[in-house]
């Protein structure tokens, strides 16, 4: 198993493709188990997709206020 | 005596390329604009939420820009985080959450959570010629030998209407109160004004994504600021008077202070300045501070 921190302490001009992919394999794991972990599951706040805006949130952007939809 | 720092915005004495990071100096102290514009001191130190926040920011504009010219997620992803590695070799991130790495798995978290556009009801404009609207910079007469400059990263769709895209990070939980602090504000009035100005179409506003930077994790909330015309009209309005104010003042080379603003967000760079007698304070600038200009007209 690939030590991040010896990925991290080394030179980036040294860095492979496998380095990086390394890197980004460890964040989206730990990515994961974040959202795995109790009282963060998926559907919350951090997940994806920005919902569409009712027909009535959209008569409120237009309006002067600031509105976390 | 103190020189002021050669500045493209500045000519013969005066500024006259601005944006909201120079009004926003105007207003906070005529001091600290001083200082900050005309001379260009910063501290030695960069904070380290400034470092952080502009090389996530980077990456992530970079992210769209790749992925615009026709790399895949994947690619776009590994070409961001290779940068920001070189980029960041041999800086002191110097506190518990904002760490080289945490800035790295904040990238690919937020990549993971928003970059695959087809699945998300965000996606990126495109001009009338095709091209995404990323990477757009833009400068408009204000009035006579008043420009206002600036850069917006992305132009996206939302719920069928135009927002720019921002993005912000903070090391505190994000609800209402983070986003409330976006309106009065502004960079943001500046770009829905600016967005409106190059589409010639209404732009609803600017989605924020901030971004909770943990030492174990990152959390984001989207959110967003609106402005009306109304208000559009009289950000347009309060910043020309900024703008002439501090004309007057370069006119006359007399920078009031404002003393209510030395507390604001922690303390003013130049407080320990401000508060000592005034023979004492370029011998203070000189040996507490390095000059870096702040050139509206400069992309950054």
């Amino acid at each position: 198993m690939t030590n991040i921190a010896e990925i991290f302490s080394r030179d980036p001009a040294t860095h492979t493709e496998s380095d990086i992919d390394e890197i980004i394999k460890i964040c989206r794991d730990a990515r994961e188990k974040f959202i795995a972990s109790p009282g963060k599951k998926k559907g919350s706040a951090a997940t994806k997709a920005a919902p569409k805006l009712t027909a009535k949130q959209q008569k409120l952007s237009g309006l002067d206020l600031d509105l976390k939809l | 005596m103190l020189e002021p720092l050669p500045n493209n915005s500045v000519r013969d004495g005066q500024q006259w390329a601005w944006d909201a990071t120079s009004i926003t100096m105007a207003q906070t102290c005529p001091t600290y604009y001083k200082y900050k514009l005309i001379y260009g001191y910063r501290p030695k130190n960069t904070s380290i939420h400034l470092i952080f926040g502009q090389h996530y920011a980077t990456a992530l504009e970079h992210f769209y820009k790749y992925r615009a010219a026709g790399a895949s997620i994947e690619d776009a992803t590994r070409r961001v985080v290779r940068e920001t590695l070189a980029d960041t070799w041999g800086l002191t991130f110097d506190h518990a959450a904002k760490t080289r790495f945490s800035l790295i798995r904040s990238i690919v978290w937020y990549l993971a959570e928003f970059g695959d556009e087809s699945e998300s009801a965000v996606k990126t404009h495109h001009l009338a010629d095709g091209k995404p609207a990323v990477e757009l910079s833009f400068s408009f007469e204000m009035e006579e030998d008043i420009f206002l400059c600036g850069h917006l990263d992305r132009v996206v769709n939302y719920s069928d209407s135009l927002f720019v895209m921002d993005q912000k990070t903070t090391g505190g939980t994000i609800g209402t109160y983070f986003f409330d602090q976006f309106n009065p504000d502004n960079q943001m009035s500046q770009y829905s004004l600016a967005g409106k100005m190059i589409f010639h179409t209404p732009i609803k506003g600017v989605i924020i994504d901030g971004a909770q930077i943990a030492v174990n994790f990152t959390r984001f909330e989207r959110g967003f600021t609106h402005r009306t015309q109304e208000q559009l009209d009289e950000w347009w309005r309060s910043a020309l008077n900024t703008i002439r104010l501090t004309q007057h003042y370069m006119q006359i080379g007399e920078f009031p202070m404002n003393a209510t603003a030395c507390g604001n967000y922690g303390g003013c760079d130049f407080r320990n300045v401000c508060a000592s007698s005034p023979r004492l304070r370029e011998m203070k600038l000189k040996s507490d501070f390095i000059q870096q200009v702040w050139d509206p007209i400069e992309r950054r």
